[in-house]
């Protein structure tokens, strides 16, 4: 070839040029050629082939090897999982092996539903890595085999769950009647939950007989409790024990959960596809997934959120693991309620709920986690003082009724406690009236009369009981005031004899400020009552005594020396509730008002003023009232808001 | 066998196609190349200095190679693609498991397109140091910079396709620094995103900017480029020594070689081994798919690619209106402004004057640089004083040194606008650098061995 000869310039390096061409050109083909062995050469490639070599043993049908999906474009789903997974409705599943064995038997066919809808992960991928979810961005990885049931609440959103407790007596009953002789193969009962239990099975029973065998009925007692176990066989054993336990944990007070719940806390409707940004791993030492994460917030909320309001639950590994679990299983399911199952129809369009009706498992599911399971009140961590224990006996004795409803559908303001009374996200009338119910079992039963007085009379005890109980209203010697009559005035017929004393101090006086001591014990009664009797006669007579209000100005006063530094300056709240607010002011009588100042609230900071210690001062019956007539001023000007004060006696 | 040859090349089919005859002749090397369409942007034959490697890189070239790279992958990408949501990003998910090399051609798009931004901002700041836009290359000079531009358009454009969180975010924060802008900001932001927010129109208008208008403006830009340069007798070399030319463009007695096979070989070498080098990169790295793009959730940091980090790690300082418009719009006229101001074309050496005036005036600007940088932004704007300082010491020294020859020689002839360049590319530099690698959480500054990387 005849090259133009380069006259004086820089060499041409022609022969060079052309080698280096030639080089990089094969170079560049046998790179380009690695390009489509990365996309030959796959894991799943490998895994059909091994599942083919498998089948050819056994003179089955091999697949044809390539990607297999399942797609169902209403629903969203591409699931390439049956190209490893193959048994999951592509081919033959071979015993024994670990990829290829058959699925568990559930009510669902994968070919119709998909996979990740259950088990999370990504289906669009082919590699296993990918797949399972185990890389840096992904979010709904695969579910881990323990908390696989946690799939189901894509779809079952509304499990009716009933109270553990009588699930649990349900199980027991029915594994002592043997009902399983009779209910296995067709008539197996493994997924009755799901078709609902009819309501009349007892009755339906007792008319059926198996060849020879009939049935004996269960006592009427025993009927409720397997019903409720009944309804938890729904083939998800694992999810319904934790969907009871979260039941009866408490975690809808503060945490709304398919809209229904409070607001203290984060809504943990989608919790379970929770992104994994902005989670602090820092103090999770398994692995740092979601569940893991979710474990560690269990075992120790401030460990993985540093300014939690959440009490530590003091739970165990297993019960932490269970309840992971649960909340795996809050997948904020969004489809279309015609594609969606029964329970969820009830829940959503019914509007019915999914847990029970009672007032104890009302309590569990809503007030236990800030309350304590027997109302005994717990110590949060970013509140100053305590949660009131409103199972103390004395407080559910000065609290009516009203009140306590009241206090659950307004919820207090400033605190965390929310209002329950929105009919959309909290707590129905009747539900409430559940709770009120279920609180008052709290309080101690009446004592037989008999019982009490046949006790013999301390005449110490009953001295100081008075001074301590009777005396911040009716006087150091019972003479009366403005607040409360005179106790020992010859013509007081309640304190001529032993019996209406005794059931005046066991069940108060309706419509006042003498609130029942029926948590006293017996010798404490019987004292009491001795220590009445015995009063000398007062200054003022029983007949034409009427009942005063206080002074407001003096009140002010008062208030400012013994109330605001807990209360607020304004009854703003502070370490103590708001008292300032419409809520409150609507439901506390000035009758509960003075109960309360005067006793004070036992297991919280609220002192008995009527009393006074080393550390406080005593607050005299028109101390009381007029502190009452000031905390009254605070009131919009409304008929409820008098109750008490101006009620004749 | 040379007769298989001839009886091939000698009909009439062939010769209707092939005008020209093997080109072992200089006639048949000057017909291949001036009659073919692909090749006719080539000169017929061209000055040997032009050839040499060490001269431009050939950084432009390997644009334009990157440039075809990215159309041609591109368009295979663009069958499997659709604009819409969600499908865009289950797209990429089908593309990286389902197609076949599916994932080997979005390496391949994705790593020639950082390459292409790379490349075009070396090329610029070689024609500057070449001084390459000399009059009368003004004009092809201002088209460079419009075509860089383009470039980094393209990737802004393209970098949203894939509708993950990477994309969501990134495309969130660039549009709120061009809403930043005074007066037409909520307009321009809103011709960005077609809607109230960054949504569906957002993701199709990106789609027909990144694969119709901006290719096309692109594509006739580099058209234009090459056209000016050819009308302007090829790409700039200086006066050889001795001659009394003013610009080394005026016909010479040069001694020049074919294009065929001498240039086109050079060429077909660094195409290659601009494919190669991407090849083996997408066959080892993998593009990253974060999580499918939620508008309710926002990773912190938000970063945008790493050639916007730069002008991100500006808005930590200052207003955005300032940082993400103002400064790069001043940056953009300055740098179009370079050959109209005769900027460095004199090559005045810095230490040419007296030397004690000229250090004094030195470090009084710097003084003056440092206390405006230090005071107007929110914090110190250290990656624009220390470089500052590096310089101005490196520049210093050309006072004081005397060798005749290498570094010492180098430092001592440069020119001061050579200077304010180099302090330029060094901020540049600088800038993403800390932007990538030591930005964390709510744009902390972290130290990536310690806290690891946040991209």
């Amino acid at each position: 070839m005849k090259k133009l000869a380069p006259t004086g310039g820089p060499p041409l390096h022609f022969t060079a040029l052309l080698a280096a061409l030639a080089i990089l050109s094969v170079l560049l083909v046998a790179t380009l050629a690695l390009a489509p062995a990365r996309s030959y050469f796959t894991g799943w490639r490998r895994v059909q082939r091994r599942y083919n070599a498998l089948v050819a043993r056994t003179h089955g049908r091999p697949v044809t090897v390539g990607i297999k999906q399942v797609w169902i474009p209403e629903r969203g789903v591409v699931d390439r999982c049956p190209t490893c997974h193959l048994s999951a409705g592509v081919a033959r599943p071979i015993e024994g092996d670990r990829l290829f064995a058959a699925h568990p038997g559930i009510p669902h066919d994968p070919r119709k539903l998909g996979c990740t809808p259950c088990h999370g992960g990504e289906g669009r991928a082919t590699s296993q890595r990918e797949a399972h979810g185990e890389v840096r961005f992904r979010s709904d990885p695969l579910l881990a085999r323990v908390d696989v049931e946690a799939g189901c609440g894509s779809c079952h959103s509304h499990l009716p769950t009933p109270s553990r407790a009588a699930a649990e007596q349900g199980r027991r009953i029915f594994e002592e009647v043997r009902c399983r002789d009779c209910h296995s193969g067709e008539r197996d009962l493994r997924s009755i939950g799901l078709r609902g239990v009819p309501a009349d099975w007892h009755a339906t029973h007792l008319g059926r007989t198996v060849g020879d065998v009939s049935f004996g009925p269960l006592a009427d007692e025993e009927i409720a409790p397997v019903t409720a176990w009944l309804s938890t066989l729904v083939g998800a054993p694992r999810l319904m024990a934790a969907r009871m336990l979260a039941a009866e944990s408490g975690c809808r007070g503060c945490h709304r959960i398919e809209g229904v719940g409070g607001d203290v806390g984060p809504d943990l409707t989608g919790e379970g596809r929770r992104p994994m940004e902005g989670l602090v791993f820092t103090a999770v030492r398994g692995p740092h997934t979601l569940p893991g994460w979710l474990r560690a917030h269990f075992l120790d909320p401030r460990s993985v959120v540093p300014d939690s309001a959440m009490p530590g639950l003091g739970l165990s590994d297993e019960a932490a693991g269970l309840l992971t679990t649960y909340v795996l299983s809050l997948r904020a399911a969004t489809m279309p309620l015609e594609q969606a199952p029964p329970d969820r129809i009830r829940g959503l369009g019914l509007r019915q709920r999914d847990f029970a009706a009672d007032g104890e498992s009302l309590f569990g599911v809503f007030c236990v986690g800030c309350h304590g399971r027997r109302g005994e009140g717990s110590k949060l961590p970013t509140l100053a003082s305590r949660v009131p224990p409103i199972g103390d006996p004395e407080f559910l004795a000065i609290a009516e009724d009203r009140y306590l409803r009241e206090s659950i559908a307004r919820g207090r303001p400033g605190r965390l406690m929310p209002a329950f009374g929105s009919t959309d996200t909290g707590l129905r009338p009747a539900e409430i009236d559940a709770l009120v119910g279920y609180l008052r079992g709290f309080m101690r039963a009446s004592p037989e009369p008999e019982a009490v007085l046949s006790e013999p009379v301390d005449e110490a005890l009953g001295l100081r009981l008075f001074a301590e109980n009777c005396a911040g209203c009716h006087g150091d010697r019972g003479e009366g005031n403005l607040v409360a009559p005179p106790l020992g005035a010859p013509d007081n017929l309640t304190t001529r004899a032993d019996s209406p004393i005794l059931g005046t101090l066991t069940n108060g006086v309706n419509d006042t400020a003498m609130r029942s001591f029926r948590h006293l014990d017996a010798r404490s009664l019987r004292a009491l009552v001795a220590t009445v009797r015995a009063l000398p006669p007062p200054p003022m007579a029983r007949t034409g005594w009427t009942r005063r209000p206080g002074v407001a100005a003096r009140g002010e006063g008062l208030f400012a020396t013994h109330c605001a530094t807990c209360h607020g300056r304004r009854g703003e709240g502070g370490r103590g509730p708001s008292l300032r607010n419409a809520g409150f002011l609507a439901s506390a009588t000035d009758d509960h008002l003075t109960a309360s100042i005067v006793r004070g609230f036992p297991g919280t900071e609220m002192p008995r003023f009527g009393t006074g210690d080393a550390l406080r001062a005593r607050l005299l019956p028109a101390q009381v009232a007029d502190l009452v007539a000031f905390i009254r001023g605070w009131a919009p000007a409304s008929p409820r808001g008098r109750s008490g004060a101006s009620r004749a006696r | 066998m040379s007769r298989l040859v001839d009886a091939l090349t000698s009909n009439r089919v062939w010769k209707s196609i092939v005008r020209h005859g093997y080109p072992n002749t200089n006639k048949n090397r000057t017909l291949l190349v001036f009659s073919n369409f692909f090749l006719h942007a080539h000169p017929v034959k061209a000055r040997l200095r032009a050839f040499a490697f060490s001269r431009t890189l050939y950084l432009g070239g390997l644009s334009i190679g990157c440039f075809a790279l990215l159309v041609i992958t591109g368009t295979l990408l663009m069958f499997f693609y659709r604009p819409a949501v969600p499908q865009a990003y289950h797209d990429m998910k089908d593309i990286e498991f389902v197609v076949f090399t599916g994932m080997f051609q979005r390496n391949l798009h994705r790593w020639a397109a950082h390459a292409m931004v790379a490349l075009v901002f070396a090329h610029m700041a070689l024609t500057f140091y070449r001084k390459a836009y000399r009059p009368p290359r003004e004009f092809n000079w201002v088209i460079g910079v419009l075509l860089f531009v383009g470039t980094v358009l393209l990737s802004y454009t393209g970098y949203l396709l894939p509708w993950d969180q990477l994309a969501y975010w990134a495309v969130t924060v660039g549009t709120n620094m061009a809403g930043a802008t005074p007066w037409l900001g909520d307009w321009i932001k809103r011709l960005l995103l077609g809607a109230g927010r960054i949504g569906e129109s957002t993701l199709i208008r990106f789609y027909v900017l990144h694969c119709v208008v901006l290719p096309l403006a692109v594509g006739f830009g580099i058209g234009l480029h090459i056209w000016r340069i050819r009308k302007d007798r090829g790409i700039y070399l200086p006066p050889r020594p001795g001659s009394v030319e003013s610009s080394g463009d005026e016909p010479a007695d040069e001694p020049t070689a074919m294009t065929f096979p001498h240039l086109l070989l050079r060429e077909g070498v660094a195409g290659v081994a601009l494919t190669l080098a991407l090849s083996l990169g997408a066959l080892l790295a993998d593009a990253p798919l974060e999580d499918i793009a939620n508008p309710d959730r926002t990773p912190n940091p938000a970063k945008s690619p790493w050639y916007f980090l730069g002008l991100q790690e500006l808005l930590h300082y200052w207003r955005p209106a300032i940082s993400g418009v103002l400064l790069p719009l001043l940056t953009l006229v300055a740098l179009a402004a370079i050959p109209y101001f005769q900027i460095n074309l004199d090559r005045r050496p810095l230490w040419e004057s007296p030397r004690r005036p000229t250090l004094t005036r030195l470090w009084a600007a710097v003084a003056l640089l440092t206390a405006v940088f230090w005071k107007s932004g929110a914090h110190p704007v250290w990656a624009v004083m220390v470089p500052l300082w590096v310089i101005g010491v490196v520049m210093s020294l050309g006072a004081f040194v005397q060798g005749k020859r290498g570094a010492a020689r180098a430092i001592r002839e440069r020119s001061l606008p050579f200077w304010i360049f180099t302090w330029f590319l060094v901020i540049v530099v600088v800038l993403t650098v800390v932007g990538t690698f030591f930005r964390g959480p709510g744009w902390s500054f972290v130290y990536p061995w310690r806290s690891g990387l946040y991209l």
